[in-house]
């Protein structure tokens, strides 16, 4: 009767793989050929509960994360590339590999973890740096990596028996179709926030959501958050989530008027999409809260006149709140518009936020309007 | 008492008082007998299936031959039905796949599985076999945790794992065997390997 591990039934290997962690598994990779190549063929689950993939024109930088005993531990692996080769690092170990391309090694481990990840991911993050160092140079060296990583990555989920488990997935790209890509391979039943992220520089770059907007990951998310580039679709788009934080520049005084001849009662200094939230938050039946992170707003004097009575706050690390309530006609329901600035220049942010009379302090009762 | 000796019948008549208890024989591979109550057999779906279609009266049991085991030995179906007997009536665990998976060795099952490695590696082997899903559970649990903190080498030693010099000329010897050629293509294979299977795992 056999009594080695690599003769057991694949049942009780697959049993006992699934008590071991990311460390012991890898380990016992390298024991010998039959056991890899059962462990491969198994797909058996290294415990993960982050997976981070940030690519820039000289390096790829992997996070993984798994939980330790007491709290989330995280290991750090360096992809750098040298003269004549890569360097990997991790911790204090470090393999010098001759005539290899970095994004190669990288994209080799990188299949093997997302092939042995079953279990939900908390998140899930790919990151292409574009605007590392030097904005010009670097978009030109990264743009064939970045679309060697983008097929790779797409390649290695489709073949997974099973969609890619993630609760938070976030997407650092310059176009649409590259978050696409990835996106459209996360499982839908799991997904709760859909997190993308544009360019850091200035000016900001616009992005359409049209093809983002027919995916049904897109549809069954929670949440949306979109960072650092200017949201051009209409608003009613994000009508499906609970939450949304988006970030557009805000229009000049001169737009402003436009809009103000044009909305009649409303208040006449938001640029349209401003307007339109405020309109379609009250229609939503889902959505809880929107955030509005803008460039310019210098005309705050005017939005107090308009808005009317309301809560101010100022804390001691020089953020300043304005908080006005207004109460639905139909119900018990409060529209909370809170604006939050800063005395350094810093985007501006709105907030919109619906809450029940019930949850509202005595102060914030006093200005409801 | 130790687990070793303690019988595999178990006399705790209290424990099921009404119930007129059936025992059923079974015999492994080197004619060990064993008698095992009905209600033990219930955590082997293999044994419990296998019983239901035989249809045995008490008379039955008595009087027809044991029920042969023929891949397991006495030492090791010995265990598997003392552990039986031990977590008789308890519900048999649903894997829902989830991950990870939680599992607790009992003392009892500890002390049980207070053995050498082969005859370890035989009782998974044996609760695969017979479908007993929470044995294969806690044995399978003790395997993986054997692997804590130990190097490949270390683990090539607890787990009795071929080097990987010794698994090709294992199956060198086999290929060679069966088709001379053999050898030449997987030199090929592996040298091929060699050169683009560079990785940090």
């Amino acid at each position: 009767m056999p009594s080695y591990l690599s003769n057991i039934p694949q049942v009780a290997l697959k049993e006992i793989l699934c008590y071991l962690n990311h460390k012991s598994i890898l380990l016992l990779r390298k024991t010998c050929h039959s056991i890899r190549n059962s462990i491969d063929n198994l797909k058996s689950d290294l415990h993960f509960t982050s997976i981070h993939f940030q690519l820039t024109p000289y390096n790829v930088f992997i996070e993984l994360f798994y939980q330790g005993e007491t709290y989330e531990k995280c290991v750090p692996i360096w992809y750098i590339k040298t003269e004549n080769g890569c360097e990997i690092r991790c911790g204090t170990k470090k393999i010098h590999l001759e005539n290899e391309d970095f994004v190669d090694i990288a994209l080799g481990d990188y299949e093997l973890l997302l092939t042995h990840q079953n279990m939900t991911l908390d998140w899930f993050k790919l990151n292409l740096e574009y605007f590392h160092l030097d904005p010009l140079a670097d978009t030109k060296v990264l743009e064939p990596i970045a679309q060697k990583v983008l097929e790779r990555t797409e390649t290695i989920l489709t073949r997974k028996d099973r969609p890619l488990k993630t609760e938070n997935f976030r997407m650092t790209v310059i176009r649409q179709e590259q978050a696409v890509k990835i996106l459209k391979m996360i499982d839908t039943k799991s997904l709760k926030l859909v997190s993308i992220h544009g360019k850091t520089l200035n000016p900001m770059i616009r992005m359409k959501c049209d093809e983002l907007e027919k995916l049904e990951q897109w549809k069954k998310a929670e949440k949306l958050e979109l960072w650092r580039f200017n949201f051009v679709s209409p608003i009613e788009k994000l009508m499906n989530f609970e939450e949304v934080e988006v970030f557009f520049e805000m229009v000049s005084m001169k737009d402003v008027l436009g809009v103000k001849k044009a909305s009649g009662c409303f208040p006449s200094y938001m640029d349209v999409r401003m307007l339109y939230s405020f309109i379609i938050f009250l229609q939503s039946s889902k959505l809880q809260k929107v955030s509005i992170k803008c460039n310019d707003f210098n005309d705050a004097n005017q939005l107090m006149q308009v808005l009317g009575r309301f809560q101010y706050k100022q804390s001691r690390y020089g953020e300043r709140k304005w908080s006005w309530f207004f109460q639905h006609s139909n119900s018990n329901h409060v529209l909370c518009i809170t604006h939050i600035s800063y005395f350094i220049p810093k985007p501006n942010y709105f907030e919109f936020l619906l809450l029940t009379t019930e949850e509202l302090t005595r102060e914030e009762l006093e200005v409801l309007q | 008492m130790s687990v070793e000796n303690a019988p595999v019948v178990d006399v705790d008549e209290a424990a099921i008082p009404v119930e007129k208890k059936m025992y059923y024989r079974f015999e492994s591979n080197d004619k060990k007998e064993f008698r095992v109550s009905e209600l033990a057999i219930q955590q082997s779906e293999t044994l419990n299936r296998l019983v239901e279609a035989m249809g045995y009266t008490s008379e039955d049991v008595e009087n027809k031959p044991a029920i042969a085991i023929e891949n397991i030995d006495g030492k090791t179906l010995k265990l598997v039905f003392q552990w039986c007997e031990h977590h008789k009536g308890e519900a048999i665990p649903v894997d829902d796949g989830s991950v990870p998976k939680i599992v607790e060795i009992p003392e009892f099952d500890a002390k049980l599985m207070d053995i050498d490695n082969g005859l370890l590696f035989k009782l998974i082997w044996a609760a695969d076999y017979l479908n007993i899903v929470q044995l294969l559970n806690v044995s399978c649990k003790k395997v993986a945790n054997m692997a804590q903190g130990k190097t490949p080498a270390q683990l090539r030693r607890v787990y009795l794992l071929p080097s990987d010099e010794e698994d090709e000329a294992a199956k060198r010897a086999a290929q060679e065997a069966q088709d001379p050629r053999a050898r030449e293509v997987e030199e090929e294979f592996e040298e091929r390997k060699r050169q683009g299977g560079n990785s940090f795992f």
